[in-house]
């Protein structure tokens, strides 16, 4: 029966209860919306480094990433790229040579590091190559906005990843590097680098392809070329590698196979992708620690609003309490009857604004927020200006725990208060 | 059959320096289904001796016992308690729960008694009809008179059937046809349940039908008659 008094006060003063319910309703459309927001964006972040620049795991000589030497190459990494590609969790393993170069077109010149692959592993690997194919965007960008335009732009202007029959050295480039080397598809550049024995050496290399990540920085540093010409032109092996990309099969299986790895080959150096990309890690772990203290904030707001409205309650009912402690209801009914009452107020409009926030994440989860006029900031920083805010069935769980919480505690002071009550006082009865 | 019994209860507030007695050593003892008011004129001390009786406030010397219960010895949690199953209250301003309907207001103690729903609702039913509200059973109070609010303040009184009901003024609020309409009614109801009903009122028309009355004056009990 307190059930069904404290949800039958709620409504006594349908107004004041209503704006309580819109101001919790909207307070949690924007917290979870810009939560959802924040973390399909770290999530997408997260996929697309894993997709295009890292893999979920890298092996290297245990010194090669403190220092670039083209002598630090994996002990039989032929071996081991079979045996690891063979494991269950793994999907695919892509042996490359990693080498810093000067890159040269006939306009200007700059630093990149070159990634000797072999195609046919790599596009297993990282998705490099539908960069490339995907980039209707950039025709766009051109205004180029027919179909067969746009194709024939692809084939012509954007390339492709490595053409198979091609005899010439060819070269995958990212757009910013393209922009700044002011050169297009077919266009001829010139590398320089420093070979094993310390000598100067050098080739040119045409461009197969141009490709468009929503990551700048990598677009600007990174380019691809085959594995057999980068061994060539340093006089490495052709079978050895400074680094072996493997990608999983299961997102979640990166800790328990880092540790497997490391553990079969203690001589190599092990790395997730949050190792190769720390600060990415922590924005993600970060992330989750922030998006709770965006809902703490509102909630807390919403606290205050909540407990002025439930002294108001209380003060307005102080006669109709002290009958109730008179006639028999002792402090516990009291106090739980006023938690009833402030849960079932908060949750009302917490419920209504989880479903009105669930609805338009999963509208713009698919159709996704066009932030197309800034994404050379967003692109500078590695997001993409296509948000697709996403939140996991979790989030939810824990924002009615976090609302019921806010409720219980704010309904901690009006029933104090009300509990206080002399009933006699309260009655102001002349018994 | 003694039912209640007052002995030496005092009550002496301390206003600023100044000590009021406002109840000044009353002795007094009340059977099993009296019917009787406490009188007086305001500042008498009435109040002060119903809300001791009832146990929402305590004498500062003194004792009233309860069949066998000393009510000042009692811990606040006992206390709630016991007034629960042992005396039902009538509020001169009815104090009904304004969400609930007659019927749920009458079964609220029940509830809080733990009765079984079946009892609760033939108890409730019984009472109504018997305050003549069988066909306001599901009426909520802001849909009632003040008179028909006070009648289901006494079914609501009398549901967990009580030693004692204390009605403050519960006519004071009502005109004289619903006035008379209650007394005949809590009467009626004081002949069939046994319960004792203990007033305290200036209304001449309670004071007539009361079966005693005690006047109060200055805190002592000036007359104590039985009336016919």
């Amino acid at each position: 029966m307190i059930f069904s008094i404290a949800w039958k006060n709620v409504w006594r003063n349908r107004m004041r209860s209503m704006i309580v319910m819109i101001a919790v309703t909207i307070g949690m459309i924007g917290g979870i919306f810009a939560s959802a927001i924040f973390k399909g964006m770290s999530d997408q972040r997260v996929k697309e480094a894993i997709k295009y620049e890292t893999s979920h795991i890298q092996i290297h000589h245990p010194r090669f990433k403190e220092n670039q030497e083209l002598a630090y190459t994996v002990d039989s990494a032929r071996e081991m790229a079979a045996l690891i590609g063979s494991m269950e969790e793994v999907a695919a393993v892509s042996s490359r040579l990693e080498v810093p170069v000067m890159i040269k077109s006939s306009a200007t010149g700059t630093g990149v590091q070159l990634l000797g692959v072999d195609p046919g592993q790599e596009r297993k690997v990282t998705d490099i190559h539908q960069a490339i194919y995907d980039s209707a965007r950039v025709a766009r960008q051109f205004g180029i906005s027919e179909p067969k335009r746009i194709r024939r732009f692809l084939r012509d202007s954007v390339g492709q990843y490595f053409r198979e029959r091609s005899r010439s050295h060819q070269i995958v480039i990212g757009q910013e590097l393209a922009e700044q080397l002011k050169v297009d598809v077919k266009s001829k550049v010139v590398v320089n680098l420093q070979t094993a024995d310390g000598s100067l050496s050098g080739g040119v290399f045409r461009v197969a392809g141009i490709y468009r990540i929503t990551n700048s920085t990598f677009e600007n540093t990174m380019a691809f070329v085959r594995k057999d010409a980068l061994a060539s032109l340093t006089g490495l092996d052709p079978g050895s590698a400074h680094e072996l990309a493997i990608r999983l099969k299961d997102n979640r299986q990166v800790p328990p196979m880092v540790s497997k790895l490391q553990r079969i080959y203690p001589q190599v150096q092990v790395m997730s992708w949050k190792d190769i990309q720390p600060s990415l890690g922590m924005v993600t772990q970060w992330l989750d620690v922030m998006l709770y203290f965006i809902m703490v904030i509102i909630l807390l707001a919403l606290g205050f609003g909540i407990v002025n409205t439930m002294l108001m309650v209380v003060m307005e009912r102080v006669k109709e309490l002290g009958m109730l402690m008179a006639i028999g209801m002792n402090r516990v009914r009291v106090f739980t009857m006023i938690m009833l009452e402030t849960i079932f107020l908060s949750i009302t409009g917490g419920v209504v604004g989880m479903a009105i926030a669930g609805v338009l994440i999963r509208y713009f989860g698919s159709a996704g927020i066009n932030l197309e006029a800034f994404s050379k900031g967003f692109e500078a920083i590695g997001y993409s200006p296509m948000l697709y805010p996403q939140i996991g069935a979790s989030f939810y769980l824990t924002i009615t725990g976090l609302i019921i919480l806010t409720a219980i505690v704010a309904s901690i002071y009006p029933a104090v208060k009300a509990l206080r009550m002399n009933p006699a006082e309260a009655l102001r009865i002349e018994i | 059959m003694k039912i209640l019994r007052l002995d030496n209860v005092h009550k002496i507030y301390d206003e600023s320096e100044v000590q009021v007695h406002a109840v000044n050593g009353i002795d007094l003892d009340f059977d099993k289904g009296e019917f009787a008011a406490i009188v007086g004129p305001s500042g008498s001390g009435k109040t002060t001796l119903l809300n001791m009786i009832g146990g929402l406030d305590q004498p500062t010397r003194g004792e009233i016992i309860v069949d066998s219960t000393h009510i000042g010895q009692l811990k606040p949690s006992r206390l709630i308690d016991f007034r629960m199953y042992n005396i039902g209250f009538v509020f001169q301003a009815y104090n009904l729960i304004p969400v609930l309907t007659a019927r749920e207001n009458v079964e609220f103690i029940m509830h809080l008694q733990k009765w079984p729903k079946h009892k609760r609702q033939a108890r409730s039913k019984e009472l109504l009809e018997a305050v003549g509200l069988g066909d306001r059973m599901d009426s909520r109070p802001g849909k009632m008179s003040g008179g028909q609010q006070q009648r289901v303040a006494v079914a609501r009184a009398l549901a967990s059937k009580p030693k004692f009901v204390l009605a403050d003024e519960p006519t004071a609020n009502l005109d004289s046809r619903s006035t008379e309409n209650l007394l005949d009614i809590m009467e009626q109801l004081n002949r069939q349940e046994q319960v004792t009903f203990i007033f305290s009122t200036h209304d001449n028309r309670v004071v007539k039908k009361a079966h005693r009355i005690v006047t109060i004056e200055d805190g002592q009990v000036k007359t104590d008659e039985p009336q016919k």
